[in-house]
């Protein structure tokens, strides 16, 4: 996959537009976390999308001052509940657990991140969506990376939002 | 010895708390808080020995509980286990009083490195 992106100039002829952070950076970061705190190996899955369909968890953080943007990351409610388990070290969880660990993966994952961008910035505590057939929009921002990411359960997706 | 750790997710204190048993330091009495409101709170009743805070939490924040407790005099060793490890995070983290940074994800060896001399 292409760490540019393609944007229109002002005459509508295409530009290419070089993001900060590369897919390379967000795959590293994204396989740190997920084999500390989970420990599965991922690897990018270029050309792939994630499944709309069935439950899902999507958390978002946002990131504001040297540089303004989100980093939200995504996955079935079937895999959330997995690392959920992983994470608090046993197989009864709830609802609000498998939330809390989302948001604490989207933590990890957009905090990293924040650090190779430009900086001073902030980091906003994690929001965090559940749901089926939803999409989040993030407003005044345009999506530079939308990666999906497998570990032999189902797929996560991680994209990166700039304003 | 007593540990507060603080973390408004509670899939992050848990994780904490496990690796300060697997780093050795599982002895100890461990407490914990949401946010750092809270942390205030249980600081100023417990006098804890020791205070592991995460950066961003709704209420108070990680560095806002640190200047607090500078600013009120209260010289608890604290530290910060944080998703933010940048050179800038771990330079204001000092500055403010913290005696170490612990950039998440971490390891029982990246506890070990950071709480040796802190914990005896």
């Amino acid at each position: 996959m292409s760490s540019s992106q393609l944007s229109p100039s002002a005459n509508g002829s295409p530009v290419i537009v070089d993001p900060v952070v590369s897919v390379e950076d967000i795959v590293a970061v994204t396989q740190e976390v997920w084999s500390a705190l989970l420990g599965l190996d991922l690897e990018l899955e270029a050309g792939a999308s994630m499944d709309a369909s069935g439950p899902s968890i999507t958390g978002c953080v946002q990131i504001t001052g040297g540089w303004e943007g989100a980093v939200l990351l995504s996955c079935s409610e079937r895999f959330a509940r997995i690392a959920t388990e992983a994470m608090f070290g046993t197989d009864d969880v709830t609802d609000d657990d498998m939330i809390d660990a989302v948001g604490e993966l989207t933590n990890m994952v957009g905090g990293n991140v924040k650090s190779l961008l430009p900086g001073p910035s902030q980091l906003s505590v994690p929001s965090v969506a559940t749901g089926e057939r939803y999409v989040v929009h993030i407003p005044g921002t345009s999506q530079l990376h939308d990666l999906v990411l497998g570990c032999g359960q189902d797929p996560v997706s991680v994209s990166i939002w700039h304003s | 010895m007593r540990i507060l750790v603080v973390d408004d997710s509670k899939a992050m204190r848990m994780i904490v708390i496990r690796t300060l048993r697997q780093a050795g330091h599982g002895g100890n009495d461990i407490e914990q808080a949401e946010n750092g409101r809270e942390a205030l709170e249980l600081i100023n009743a417990d006098a804890p020995d020791l205070v592991l805070s995460d950066w961003n939490m709704p209420e108070m924040n990680g560095i806002d509980l640190l200047r607090t407790l500078r600013s009120a005099g209260n010289e608890v060793p604290f530290g910060f286990v944080t998703s933010e490890g940048s050179p800038e995070m771990r330079e204001l983290a000092t500055s403010s009083g913290a005696l170490f940074l612990i950039a998440k994800p971490f390891d029982a060896d990246s506890f070990s490195e950071a709480l040796d001399g802190v914990l005896v």
